[in-house]
């Protein structure tokens, strides 16, 4: 019996090697729908596919006369994987578009991929600045955002409410450094006095040494998401600093999916995004609504940039009546969406989205913790009040640039 | 003409004839298992010899792969130098790290393995200014190399696969040596060989420092096939996949690394694609390999080939 | 640095030891016994978090909680045990691979259940807040873990002290095979320290969850701090978990508060530095 059972698994394995073989092409719009599906960051990965998935359903599973045909995969944090799985997807499954990623390493990773390959990809959620600055490429569109772009219009709030001195912990990395740059060319232009930053690794699950030396300022604001920012926000709360000051958040910290465990004391807590939790307008009532339904939980911003990015590639097949992949390249580039669910949307020349920005605050709405928009800013591009020229001669975002202190030289200049 | 040599000359064949005959999507299957495959083969090399479970050779192809990353993009540098500058730190890398463990052996070896793997690691996402931090370095574009440019997939698996056939050769060659006695005979019965006068550690550095210029090697390939090196790639889940390949393809000959290597990366290729639940299938997979098949792949091919063609050189002797 | 943040940041690192001594205790005895690290000890935490915080929530009891978690880490270790570990004992890589296998499933399954929005526990009203200790205010809760370790610790010592299953679990650490040959049935003395470990990590996950988030990626940095804790201590050694488990604590804490940038890598060097010197851990035994 046992060695029955040797066989049939020795026979198993090699059936599986033979599971490679390639797919006939038809004619179908083929998309590969890429992101985080598991790992820390699953629940954006999945919420994005959803949001995909929602677009493709709507549209009846057809781009025009194109059925459309999805190939959903794992990148599983891993960029390297990330481009053997895009590679596979583009020699095997022949995709003509892919919509994803979610994490910052795997987008730049993939926008790479995407100048060998030349594939169309529509970037769903990643946000380093550079896939569509320094290293943009033809071939590569994004349907959320750059790190800075919700907070150009933060800084300014936040400088205008008084808060002059902040104290920031953040996340020691490329993506929380776009964000409190973006924070801070604003803030220190429009009366702030300084920005205490105090970095920590990722994987931190302990803030209680940080919180035990954490300097006296106006405001708290915690650069960051997931798991590190939920633990942040419960330590916080059990030291007693919740309630001593105003509390702030990078564009992730409030994501809708981490308030229920991060409990009621959020209720008041600011961030700026794209996107909200709850919009007056008819055609994001109508999203949340139907998502609602479909998944049994608002939507994340996740879910509404992958339905977004979806969206973009079936508009571009229909005007395009094809699949032809330079036109659909120069369709993608024209993107014009003024009624997604976020509000309205268009390209600029370098591939990312002009939209509002909103300065969403913690309420408690219907039994439910979301961030409800209080403040709309329109036509925010990724350069915020900056043209592209003058904003791409500063060195890129790092730990220290820009500089903490606003009375430092830096911010004489413009 | 006997078995095992007509078998050599069809894989020969077999390999050459690839590039060929391979669709687009086989040669990036190729390529990834032939890289991954020296990184396992070195894995192995510890195991079968010197009996010592090493979770630091995906730190070693990390750190080849960061090397021709960060000198060659963020630095400019030509391909020789780069080349020279980055087997020159995996082997500064695996003289202090052999330094510091390979005088323990067992767990103890493979905890100090463990713990310098997420030391290298912490300060890959950490020491930001050298490394770019979480985000990694992209764009490390494949050189050219003796008029074959190796962007090109085909024109890397020529050179790929003479590279991983050297170092199997030379990892057979070694293993039937002198020194592949003496290494297995440290495993056995430390003592004895030390009081017969056996240098030990110097054979145990030898070994290793070997077993680490494959994994960077492996590294620095698989590095410029995929354009992208991340902490990612230094992360213990990684140096499980090496463990998990070599086991499961059988350590208890050369052919196990292979075999290990091409279930690994189908499973990889194929599970993703048809569920979500991927990780769970590929952990029962697993277990159901370790229950039924506990000396690996090539050891039961070895078993089946024995009982229909009678016993071999090859499955005669035994460990 | 004024005295109440010093006092502050050796209590932190205090808690965070007292957790990881109650992850670390029943795993280094484990390993003493067979030679077996079990791998998916993390997968045990989170198993326990996510169905203890699930447990709590529904019933609004912290006990029903830590119950749920207990009995959720007690099933899972001995069908670990009984029903894969048994059939490849003594085959060291193969019972490596098992753990780390079943962790994967385990960690996929939790996913598939609970989702992938990071998790915390709701602590009770009345232990919420912070006890005034004079010098500083600390959260009472977390005063309960340190309590919690302490009393689990005094309680292990006394059992491998003063009693005859602590004997046999001893005398089976320090030499297996005379203990067997003495009669004593190692086997069923490694499935019972076994199961009591998965409880222990089980009950580990809920308390936990207090005050660190559960995520996806939680089990393998928990199971990471508890193997640094056991290797620094010694495999084997009850008083080497405890040790370990301060020195790691203390030094996460106050690391973390000075050189955040460089925490991670303070945390593996002291382990580093001992082993180089001694392999076989503080408090270890020398490898046969």
């Amino acid at each position: 019996m046992r060695r029955y059972l040797r066989f049939q698994t020795f026979g198993l394995l090699c059936a599986a090697a033979f599971m490679t073989m390639p797919i006939q092409a038809q004619e179908e719009l083929r998309v590969g729908v890429i992101g985080n599906l598991s790992g820390v960051f699953a629940s954006s990965g999945t919420t994005m596919v959803n949001g995909v998935r929602m677009a493709v359903d709507e549209a009846g599973g057809k781009a025009g006369s194109l059925p459309i045909r999805l190939f959903v995969v794992d990148d599983e944090g891993n960029p390297e994987l990330a481009v053997t799985r895009l590679k596979a997807m583009d020699t095997r499954d022949k995709v003509d578009v892919i919509v994803g990623p979610v994490s910052g390493n795997i987008g730049m990773a993939a926008v790479d991929w995407a100048k060998e390959s030349g594939v169309p990809v529509v970037v769903a959620y990643s946000a380093p600045e550079d896939i569509t600055m320094r290293k943009a490429v033809k071939n590569v569109v994004r349907a959320g955002w750059s790190g800075a772009q919700p907070m150009f219009a933060f800084g300014e709030y936040v400088a205008k409410k008084g808060w002059k001195r902040i104290v920031m912990v953040g996340q020691d990395y490329v993506f929380p450094y776009n964000q409190i740059g973006g924070f801070l060319k604003t803030f220190c232009r429009n009366g702030g006095e300084e920005v205490i930053k105090v970095w920590h690794p990722l994987n931190t699950t302990d803030f209680s040494s940080i919180l035990a030396v954490l300097p006296q300022a106006d405001a708290i604001m915690y650069n960051g998401a997931g798991g590190d920012a939920v633990a942040f926000y419960k330590q916080l709360e059990e030291f007693g600093l919740r309630g001593k000051s105003p509390l702030l958040g990078g564009s992730n910290f409030f994501a809708v999916g981490s308030l229920p465990a991060m409990g009621k004391g959020t209720v008041g807590g600011l961030s700026a995004l794209q996107y909200s939790d709850s919009l007056d307008t008819p055609q994001f009532k109508k999203f949340r609504d139907a998502y609602v339904k479909k998944y049994n939980e608002p939507p994340m911003a996740t879910a509404e940039h992958g339905y977004v990015a979806m969206n973009m590639v079936i508009n571009a097949v229909k005007a395009v009546g094809g699949k032809d992949r330079a036109k659909l390249i120069e369709q993608l580039r024209k993107t014009n969406m003024p009624d997604a669910p976020r509000g309205p949307v268009r390209l600029d020349d370098y591939g990312n989205p002009i939209q509002n920005i909103y300065i969403n605050e913690v309420r408690e709405v219907g039994g439910k913790l979301l961030n409800v928009a209080i403040a709309k800013i329109e036509n925010v591009s990724q350069f915020g009040p900056y043209d592209a020229k003058t904003y791409l001669a500063d060195p890129p975002d790092s730990r220290d640039f820009p500089p903490g202190k606003c009375s430092d030289p830096y911010y004489k200049k413009k | 003409m006997n078995g095992p040599f007509i078998a050599r000359l069809a894989l020969a064949a077999g390999l050459v004839v690839f590039p060929f005959v391979a669709s687009d999507y086989l040669m990036v299957l190729a390529l990834r298992v032939l890289m991954y495959s020296l990184i396992v083969l070195s894995f192995s090399l510890l195991v079968s010899q010197l009996g010592l479970v090493s979770l630091l050779q995906t730190t070693f192809a990390g750190l080849g792969g960061y090397a021709v990353a960060i000198l060659a993009v963020l630095y400019g540098w030509s391909l020789p130098s780069t080349l020279l500058a980055s087997l020159g730190l995996v082997l500064a890398s695996a003289l202090l790290f052999g330094l510091i463990s390979l005088r323990a052996s067992g767990i103890g070896f493979m905890m100090l393995t463990i713990a310098l793997g997420q030391m290298v690691w912490a300060l890959s996402f950490q020491w930001i200014d050298l490394t770019k931090g979480m985000d990694g370095i992209s764009g490390v574009a494949a050189p050219i190399v003796a008029g074959l440019d190796l962007r090109d997939a085909r024109q890397m698996y020529v050179v790929t696969v003479i590279i991983v056939a050297a170092a199997f050769t030379a990892s057979s060659v070694l293993v039937s040596s002198h020194f592949g006695l003496l290494l297995r005979g440290i495993q056995d019965n430390e003592p004895r060989m030390r009081a017969l006068g056996h240098p030990v550690l110097r054979a145990r550095f030898i070994l290793f420092v070997i077993a680490s210029l494959f994994a960077g090697i492996g590294g620095m390939l698989l590095t410029w096939e995929t354009r992208v090196i991340t902490p990612v790639s230094l992360d213990l889940s990684r140096a499980v996949w090496v463990l998990t390949a070599a086991v499961v393809g059988g350590t208890r000959s050369l052919l196990g690394v292979p075999l290990g290597v091409i279930l690994m990366v189908t499973l990889e290729a194929v599970l993703s694609q048809y569920t979500d639940r991927h990780l769970m299938i590929f952990g029962a997979v697993l277990v159901f390999s370790i229950l039924l098949l506990p000396n690996g792949i090539a050891a039961f091919a070895a078993d089946l080939w024995a009982r229909f063609h009678g016993p071999t050189r090859a499955t005669v002797v035994q460990q | 640095m004024s005295l109440a943040s010093f006092a502050i940041l050796t209590l932190n690192g205090l808690t965070l030891a007292a957790l990881l001594f109650i992850m670390a205790s029943g795993l280094t005895l484990a390993f003493g016994l067979m030679r077996v690290v079990n791998l998916a000890h993390g997968a045990f935490y989170m198993l326990g978090g996510y169905v203890g915080v699930a447990a709590a929530e529904w019933t609004g009891s912290l006990v029903a909680g830590v119950a749920a978690g207990a009995a959720s880490g007690l099933v899972a270790g001995i069908l670990l045990e009984r029903v894969l570990l048994s059939r490849v004992r003594g085959i060291e890589l193969s019972e490596a691979i098992l753990t780390i296998a079943i962790s994967m499933i385990i960690a996929d399954a939790l996913l598939a259940a609970f989702g992938g929005h990071p998790q915390t526990l709701a602590v009770p009203a009345e232990l919420r807040g912070r006890a005034d200790l004079g010098l500083v205010q600390y959260p009472i809760f977390r005063l309960g873990i340190l309590g919690t370790a302490v009393v689990l610790g005094g309680a292990l010592g006394l059992v491998l002290t003063r009693t005859a299953l602590g004997a046999a679990i001893r005398a089976g650490v320090d030499d297996r095979e005379t203990a067997e040959s003495q009669g004593i049935n190692v086997g069923a003395l490694f499935a019972v320290v076994f199961a009591f470990a998965s409880v222990l990590a089980g009950v580990a996950g809920v308390i936990g969850t207090s005050y660190l988030s559960l995520a996806q990626d939680t089990g393998v940095r928990v199971l990471m701090l508890s193997l640094v804790v056991i290797i620094t201590g010694g495999l084997g050694s009850l008083i080497g978990a405890a040790v370990g488990a301060v020195i790691t604590g203390l030094i996460t804490s106050f690391a973390n508060a000075f050189v955040p940038q460089f925490a991670l890598f303070f945390l593996f060097a002291p382990l580093a530095a001992v082993l180089a010197v001694r392999p076989q851990g503080l408090f270890g035994r020398a490898q046969r």
